[in-house]
């Protein structure tokens, strides 16, 4: 899937017109590696389905803003990345703050990933609890500095650090074998 | 596998991996995008299809369609099959043909006896094996493809109600500055106010410089446990009363905590909730309260005292009997030393000594009848005022005869 989108420009461009046939044949190309960064990001499946079609309205209504400047797909995946952040902060505000609720969910266990296969990878890493997912996708996945995931997140960056702390701690244990 | 030096040779590989990942959604999704509309309307309405998503069911269920395959052929084509599995359940709509569905128990199996829990042995079964994985993709694709299926988790406090984590604190409410001691029954990570203080440890102290509580979390791999210390505070101040500039009362608010009481560090009242403190010392002085209860805080205050008394000097004068300025006057009052020399400044003679400002030079040697010439004189005064320092000063004055 790596390969570009032929024709990217002109279907940004009739997308942008209101030509829903280009945002399909955008929507198809990229859909993969969208769906693939909202179930990094969000609990189960379905909240994955969820924001990967509040996103793709996102990408749909904004593609006129798109500057050219830099990557489209660099340009999505921001968006995706914010979808999703807004979607957990969302439910963050259902839920008690207290970090507490978070952790009890916290499973206990040494995942048996035998290779760096992609998926077994996700899987890992959902294991991770929340708030160390989020932090540790933004920080070590999709290149956010503290700075921007604290302002994102709407924590201090300090937090942003002890979770990310956390998470590669958490990892460490579960990926035991991997290291020398 | 190639082994990994460090968690960022890891973390690079990782990113690498999953910057090219792609996971197909379900198919019909795009038609559900409706452009139209705001994205909120949409974003929920995908409730069409529920499927199994959390990473454990469906390695679960990949262990269990494996056993299923396994133990059950399945030639044997049924409607449907509800099945309870444990508590939770698991339905499986008319749709599903190629697959039955048998109940598992869940595959936690927690060693309870054990007081710290051993990873290799607390850990779920989950390892996963190549049939287990075919099993697995296979019944994702039949579940992406047709089901319905809804699950409901075991409540997880059932699984770890035993062998639960305890804390033991050795004081709840300390005084500012007392050290606390945390316990607990295992090891564990500790946060104080979510910053990782230490890991793998069973106990921890902390000593509250503030007031302000402080949140404590301990955490093994199961569970979290939450304590909050709110160090205690006896609110003390001290009320002053001047009763006049050299005499002061002081009082603690709280007339029932005994303090011992310092001026200047040292100690002029004990056991006591209120002193009173002279003196005659011009300028500040602190005032300390070290409350005898434990909690109460040293309180301190600062107080000034302003010195009585003054002197003014003249820097002329004319001694010609016409009744005013005849004699060198030096104004001090409220004065514990006073001493006056008068010189002449052309040839440095000492013409008039006087440890009494009422006794006044009245321009003659020695007050004694020997007028001296006009011109420059310098009086040299040694003085003291009551509460202060003693001073010398050189003041240079005129003689004047008109």
């Amino acid at each position: 899937m790596s390969h570009k989108l032929s024709d990217e420009i002109s279907l940004i461009k009739a997308c942008s017109q209101g030509d829903h046939t280009a945002f399909k044949k955008i929507y198809n190309h990229y859909k993969g590696k969208m769906f693939s960064i909202c179930l990094r990001y969000m609990n189960t499946h379905d909240e994955a389905q969820d924001v990967l079609q509040d996103g793709f309205i996102k990408v749909y209504h904004k593609i006129s803003t798109f500057s050219f400047a830099g990557s489209f797909e660099g340009w999505m995946k921001r968006i995706f990345v914010h979808t999703c952040i807004e979607f957990i902060r969302k439910q963050k505000q259902h839920e008690d703050i207290n970090e507490l609720t978070e952790m009890d969910n916290i499973t206990v266990s040494e995942m048996t990933v035998s290779s760096m296969d992609a998926d077994k990878l996700i899987e890992l890493i959902k294991e991770l609890p929340k708030g160390y997912r989020t932090v540790f996708n933004m920080y070590v996945i999709d290149g956010y500095s503290h700075k921007q995931i604290s302002d994102a997140l709407q924590i201090s960056e300090s937090t942003s650090k002890t979770q990310l702390f956390k998470a590669r701690k958490q990892l460490q244990i579960w990926l035991k074998g991997w290291f020398e | 596998m190639k082994k990994f030096k460090n968690i960022a040779e890891f973390e690079s590989a990782l990113k690498k991996q999953l910057e090219q990942h792609s996971v197909q959604p379900p198919a019909h999704l795009f038609d559900k995008l409706n452009l139209g509309v705001k994205p909120q309307n949409i974003a929920h309405g995908n409730k069409f299809i529920k499927l199994i998503t959390h990473p454990l069911t469906v390695i679960k269920m990949a262990i269990l369609a494996a056993s299923i395959i396994s133990v059950v052929y399945f030639a044997t084509r049924t409607d449907t099959q509800i099945h309870e599995v444990n508590k939770g359940k698991i339905l499986v709509d008319t749709l599903v043909e190629d697959i039955k569905i048998i109940p598992i128990s869940p595959s936690y199996d927690i060693d309870q006896s054990k007081d710290e829990p051993d990873l290799d042995k607390n850990t779920p079964n989950l390892k996963t094996n190549r049939s287990e994985e075919t099993a697995k993709s296979l019944l994702e694709k039949t579940i992406q493809n047709h089901s319905i299926i809804e699950e409901e988790k075991p409540p997880t406090n059932n699984l770890f109600n035993s062998n639960q984590a305890k804390l033991t604190v050795s004081n709840i409410s300390p005084c500012i500055g007392e050290t606390v001691t945390l316990q607990a029954n295992m090891t564990g990570d500790w946060l104080i106010n979510n910053i990782l203080i230490d890991t793998n440890k069973k106990e921890i102290s902390l000593t509250p410089e503030s007031n302000k509580p402080i949140h404590v979390k301990f955490h093994n791999k199961q569970e979290v446990i939450s304590q909050t210390i709110q160090p205690s505070i006896t609110s003390t101040s001290i009320i002053t009363q001047k009763l006049d500039n050299f005499n002061y009362q002081f009082k603690l608010n709280d007339t029932n905590i005994q303090a011992n009481w310092f001026a200047d560090n040292e100690l002029i009242a004990s056991r006591s909730s209120d002193v009173t403190f002279s003196t005659r010392t011009v300028g500040e002085h602190t005032i300390k309260a070290v409350p005898l209860q434990s909690c109460a805080t040293e309180q301190n205050i600062t107080i000034r005292v302003k010195g009585k008394g003054s002197i003014a000097f003249f820097n002329v004068f004319t001694p010609n009997g016409d009744g005013t300025n005849d004699e060198y006057t030096v104004d001090i009052k409220h004065y514990t030393l006073f001493d006056i020399q008068i010189f002449n400044q052309l040839n440095n003679q000492l013409i008039f000594t006087s440890s009494n400002p009422e006794i006044k030079w009245n321009g003659q040697i020695n007050n004694d009848g020997q007028e001296c010439s006009p011109g420059e004189y310098v009086a040299k005064v040694k003085y003291q005022l009551e509460g202060e320092k003693p001073e010398i000063k050189n003041i240079k004055f005129t003689l004047l005869r008109p």
